[in-house]
């Protein structure tokens, strides 16, 4: 069978992001056919062109964003709105197809290790007599079996809740869905951390401004030990005398490595002071 | 610029827009009528319904170098009667104590409501003076009497 050509209709599906090929065609037996398989099976160009699909919408974000923040104007129009929700709603379909494709990808593993125990057992099997084992022994053909373990799992990962968790925990996803918030309200907790989040958060406004210098920040940097922002100069310096985080009843020990950039955080300051500047500029104007 | 003039700086202006009812706090004038930052003076208002009330205690606030990584020294004028101060008027508190509590995140006000609540709670754990600490644990009728000497003598004007 051609493997290539099966592999080119997995990508004309790609629109509809169905990432459930017909599997029934791979009956692979031999080992040398059996690696093709494993390499075939899920296309690795389906993967990819996932990747560069969010990578595309995180940046038409940032360039909006861009715009909008040195638009002297302020406010976010309808049309702001609108794009930021179907760039979100688009995320959420790239991410559900990566989810599935995970799934289909282990049901591929599990199918396997079935292939090699098997193939330990009745070494002898060829293309041409593994329909009869198959019948004799009671073992379901190898498609059936990828499509039954996705079925299970899938079921599964629909009750573990796994993808809304995996929305939960995605920078881009968190982002996104905050964008148009912070630009209109860069001081205010955001609506899902309100519950949880009680760090950081002063008499109901979230401070822009460092622990350690107390100047708004610049480059913020967040500690995936415990949450807490600082300004990246400072921290690297603090960190040079110690690695206990600086904030007052924090336990957590933190690296380098432990600190990544906080796009969320470095949003809100330049939406802070973007409108600042169109305060200022319109009560100018008032004066006039 | 360093962080120690930065923060320092921006202690400031935090306070000067804002602070707690009854302190203040200010750095002093060097000898050429420049500020200071290293230096400040600042005054601890008696809580009301206690036995400090009606006074504000002066302290002089001593910023090193290493600030924010380091704690500031914070000191009563010398002779200052309370448990935890020493005879040299320096406070003793966890939060002001580098292998204890400090950390470079505590702000100036902190510091200072963290003082207002030493003055009537003071720490049993801590004694750094002789007088106060004796008379805490052994005679409170004594050492009620001589708090209450030692906030009229810093009552706030009328
Ligand atoms: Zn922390």
């Amino acid at each position: 069978m051609n493997q290539e050509e099966s592999d080119e209709l997995r990508i004309e599906n790609l629109p509809e992001l169905d990432v459930t090929p017909d599997i029934s065609g791979y009956v692979p037996l031999h080992r040398d056919i059996l690696e093709d398989f494993q390499k075939t099976a899920v296309s690795k160009r389906v993967e990819k062109s996932l990747e560069e699909e969010i990578s595309y919408i995180r940046k038409a974000t940032d360039d909006h964003i861009k715009a909008i923040l040195s638009n002297q104007e302020s406010g976010l129009s309808d049309m702001d709105h609108y794009f930021f929700e179907n760039n979100l709603k688009a995320l959420e379909s790239l991410m559900r197809a990566q989810n599935d494709l995970q799934i289909w990808r282990n049901s591929v593993d599990e199918t396997k290790k079935l292939i090699v125990q098997t193939s330990f057992e009745e070494p002898d099997y060829t293309i041409e007599n593994f329909k009869d084992y198959s019948e004799k022994s009671g073992n379901p053909e190898f498609g059936d079996n990828i499509m039954s373990n996705y079925a299970v799992y899938a079921q599964l990962h629909q009750s573990e809740g796994t993808f809304s968790n995996k929305l939960k925990m995605d920078e881009t996803y968190h982002y996104l869905k905050n964008v148009a918030f912070i630009l209109a309200r860069p001081e205010d907790p955001l609506p899902d951390d309100v519950a949880d989040d009680e760090l950081a958060i002063s008499g109901g406004k979230v401070s822009l401004r460092d622990p350690l210098s107390l100047e708004y920040y610049r480059e913020p940097y967040v500690s995936l030990r415990c949450s807490h922002i600082f300004e990246k100069d400072t921290i690297y310096s603090h960190l040079s005398n110690s690695n206990l985080c600086p904030v007052s009843g924090c336990d957590a020990r933190i690296s380098r490595r432990d600190l990544k950039p906080d796009t969320i955080m470095s949003l809100r300051v330049k939406a802070f002071f973007m409108l600042e500047k169109s305060k200022n500029s319109s009560s100018n104007v008032d004066k006039l | 610029m360093s962080l120690c003039r930065t923060r320092l700086q921006e202690e400031r202006k935090q306070w000067r827009k804002d602070h707690p009812f009854g302190f203040y706090a200010k750095p002093v004038k060097a000898a050429d009528g420049s500020l200071d930052l290293t230096q400040w003076t600042a005054g601890i208002p008696g809580r009301s319904n206690t036995l400090w009330q009606g006074a504000t205690y002066p302290v002089t606030i001593y910023f090193p170098e290493e600030y924010p990584s380091k704690p500031p020294r914070v000191k009563f004028p010398a002779g200052f009667y309370h448990p935890n101060i020493y005879p040299s008027g320096t406070v003793c508190l966890s939060i002001l104590n580098e292998s204890q509590d400090w950390r470079p995140a505590i702000t100036l006000k902190q510091i200072v409501i963290g003082i207002q609540e030493l003055l009537d709670s003071p720490n049993p754990n801590s004694p750094a003076q002789e007088p106060a600490w004796k008379a805490y644990s052994k005679d409170k009728a004594a050492y009620e009497k001589k708090v209450r000497e030692q906030a009229k003598k810093y009552a706030n004007a009328m």
